[in-house]
């Protein structure tokens, strides 16, 4: 063949062609893109299940063994008398420092405040918790603390840096999770911790695996987020907080979601990141959690704190009472009743419940035991029990009626 | 100073680090829906294109001309440019609410990192993506052009090398804006779906139909908009391809404007919508 073997091609015609591919093309995606739309409703989504929380479980597991507390901080804050921590005469401040220490804070949504006017003293080294009812303010000051939303007034500092002022250098210690703690669900867990990582900087690449380790989840690193239980992102969120080294861990309802056999590791991981020295403050509506795991409550309502200190201090003047099993109740209550070491006894149908004046308790019980047998009347057993954080919180707080 | 002291020092940096990049690129490269879009979009559609193009060649090559004719390479630049845009817009819009949208936002601002270096390291981390998507995807067209182009009827323009590259530069240039704005409407918005509808509509409705009307009264209005300043800033070689939207091939029917005006303007939009993305990033309660 020789000559052009194109004779009646022009550029003229080629444009025909052009919108004649041009037509095929925006068919081919319209109907990809209806397609995918297709496919993505009518496929079940798996994120619905994910954020389902385990709301039907119980509040109080009473029926878990109870931790012996540790005696109580040496330099905790101390209480003003009516509970309210006094701003003209601040507590003594302790050796190490406070880790959080807010003076007047207060955030508003309008006109309602959230944070009213806080002074909040975490003591470096503790526990503490950080308790109210739903709607208290509790995540709204932890926002405030960590930078997420400004505060309209007041001052802060966190491990004794102010803050906003040098916030980055006071959150390079610190580890937090704030309400349901969420992740990148196309990504694995690890995927996650690498951009927190990237984020932080320094060695925090470095502590991804020992932190999956420690909370368990190295098996299922590698799996995608959107594949996790709740409670295995909680325990993805508390990694996370473990990338920066954390001196201060601030965690806003770490329990939520979580199994009862959840609960427990969660809190004796918590327990033992407080024993290593960090200060852990837990946020939450849980009574029993917060007694089981902390030191110190502060208590808010409508935005104000107000009670914090010690718990064993704070439950302190709510009293404590023995119960007594004896071969005869009526006559153990006629000896009990002529001391001056009991605040009452109530006669029950297997034996009494006597009520401690204030005291060391031990010697008291022992007083008890020591009179009964001199009354000749068999002590079958002796068991002391403390008014709960939650018998105290239901006393103080607005929302069950208790008077402020 | 304290080693802590010295990272916390450096996180306060306006200025990304590379792992910070690193890190936003893997996330966005594990979006595999975003991924699938992006690179049919940029890659796919010129392939199919071409695959047409050569299909109709070889089933009646007197009537068709060869798939690397020049008049074919200007449209399947325009097809990659309009549908890489949006591809772009999408890219962008995702780097810019992804976070938010996910739940990391708080996470991120905890750790104590600049917000603007946060911000400034979807930037990099986006573009790599979509330039060398987009790079690919014209280096088909290139090869095309260049292996696949003869014969060709008697007196048609040829393409150079140079044309080629100018027409590379300025679609890299256009998905670049595509992905600024939609990454500050994006994190303005904090939500990906509105801004890429907009944008979107910006691209084949509202930029054709100014740029093809010159309206009485208007005239410098038009010009704002950054797409009438793309049209008339775009190279012989994608001159006269078939376009998507109102004004088909028609291409820019307003009086041009001076060289300074159009780089203000194609910056204006670029700078513009980065600052108020970058604005809102860092005044977001998280």
């Amino acid at each position: 063949m020789t000559g052009n073997p194109f004779p009646r091609t022009t550029t003229a015609q080629a444009p025909a062609a052009d919108d004649g591919c041009m037509f095929i093309i925006v068919a081919l995606v319209v109907l990809g893109g209806l397609g995918f739309m297709a496919v993505r409703f009518v496929r079940p989504r798996h994120t619905a299940a994910r954020g389902q929380h385990l709301s039907h479980l119980p509040r109080h597991l009473s029926h878990l063994p109870r931790r012996e507390l540790p005696p109580p901080h040496e330099t905790e804050p101390t209480a003003h008398p009516d509970g309210h921590p006094d701003a003209s005469q601040p507590a003594p401040r302790p050796a190490g420092g406070w880790a959080v220490e807010t003076r007047g804070l207060t955030k508003r949504f309008g006109t309602r405040a959230a944070v009213d006017h806080v002074d909040l003293l975490v003591p470096r080294g503790s526990a503490f918790g950080y308790l109210g009812p739903n709607g208290a303010g509790k995540t709204t000051l932890i926002r405030v603390l960590l930078g997420l939303t400004r505060a309209d007034s007041g001052t802060m500092s966190l491990l004794g840096i102010p803050i906003p002022g040098q916030r980055g250098r006071a959150l390079a210690r610190v580890g937090a999770i704030v309400d349901e703690p969420r992740f990148h669900g196309h990504l694995t867990g690890r995927e996650n911790l690498k951009i927190l990582a990237a984020a932080r900087g320094g060695g925090a690449a470095d502590q991804i695996a020992p932190a999956l380790d420690r909370t368990g989840l190295t098996q299922r690193a590698d799996d995608k987020v959107s594949a996790y239980s709740m409670g295995m992102r909680q325990r993805l969120g508390l990694a996370a907080c473990l990338l920066a080294d954390p001196q201060l861990l601030i965690l806003d309802e770490p329990m939520n979601g979580l199994d009862p056999a959840g609960m427990h590791e969660m809190r004796d991981m918590l327990r033992s990141l407080a024993d290593e020295g960090r200060t852990v403050v837990l946020s939450s509506h849980l009574l029993d959690e917060v007694e089981r795991t902390c030191d110190a409550v502060a208590i808010v309502d409508h935005g104000q704190v107000i009670r914090q200190g010690p718990i064993d201090e704070l439950t302190e003047g709510t009293g404590v009472t023995v119960e007594v099993q004896c071969s005869d109740p009526p006559a153990a209550a006629r000896v009990l009743s002529q001391g001056t070491f009991t605040d009452g006894v109530a006669v029950r149908e297997d034996g009494l419940t006597v009520t401690l004046a204030a005291g060391p308790a031990r010697e008291q019980a022992a007083e008890i035991q020591r009179r009964l047998v001199e009354a000749g009347i068999s002590v079958y057993s002796l068991r002391q029990t403390h008014a709960s954080l939650e018998d105290w919180f239901l006393a103080v707080t607005s929302r069950f009626g208790g008077e402020q | 100073m304290t080693q802590h002291s010295l990272t916390a020092d450096r996180r306060t940096s306006w200025l990304p680090p590379v792992p910070l990049i690193g890190a936003k690129f893997l996330e966005l490269r594990k979006r595999r829906t975003l991924m699938i879009v992006a690179v049919a979009f940029t890659v796919g559609l010129p392939v199919i294109f071409y695959a047409i193009r050569l299909l109709y060649h070889l089933g009646n090559p007197a009537r068709y001309a060869p798939a690397g004719a020049p008049n074919a390479f200007a449209t399947a630049g325009i097809l990659m440019d309009e549908f890489g845009f949006i591809a772009a817009v999408m890219l962008g819009a995702t780097a810019g609410t992804a976070d938010l949208t996910d739940g990391m936002f708080r996470h991120l601002v905890i750790t104590g990192r600049s917000r603007l270096a946060l911000y400034l390291a979807r930037i990099p981390a986006g573009l790599s993506i979509l330039l060398s998507l987009a790079a690919a995807g014209f280096t088909v067209a290139c090869l095309v052009t260049a292996f696949l182009g003869s014969p060709q009827a008697a007196g048609a323009v040829t393409l150079s090398p140079g044309a080629m590259i100018g027409a590379g530069l300025w679609l890299e240039l256009d998905l670049l804006i595509g992905f600024t704005v939609g990454l500050g409407l994006g994190s303005l918005m904090g939500q990906r779906t509105v801004p890429v509808i907009l944008l979107t509509v910006l691209d084949i409705i509202i930029t054709p139909a100014l740029a093809g009307h010159a309206l009485p009264y208007f005239l410098n209005g038009e010009r704002l908009v950054v797409g009438v300043a793309m049209d008339q800033l775009k190279p012989a070689a994608l001159a006269g391809g078939t376009r998507i939207g109102p004004g088909g091939s028609a291409g820019l029917q307003i009086p041009p404007m001076p060289t300074w005006a159009m780089i203000t303007v194609i910056a204006g939009w670029i700078i513009g919508w980065s600052a108020i993305g970058a604005w809102r990033m860092v005044t977001r309660d998280a």
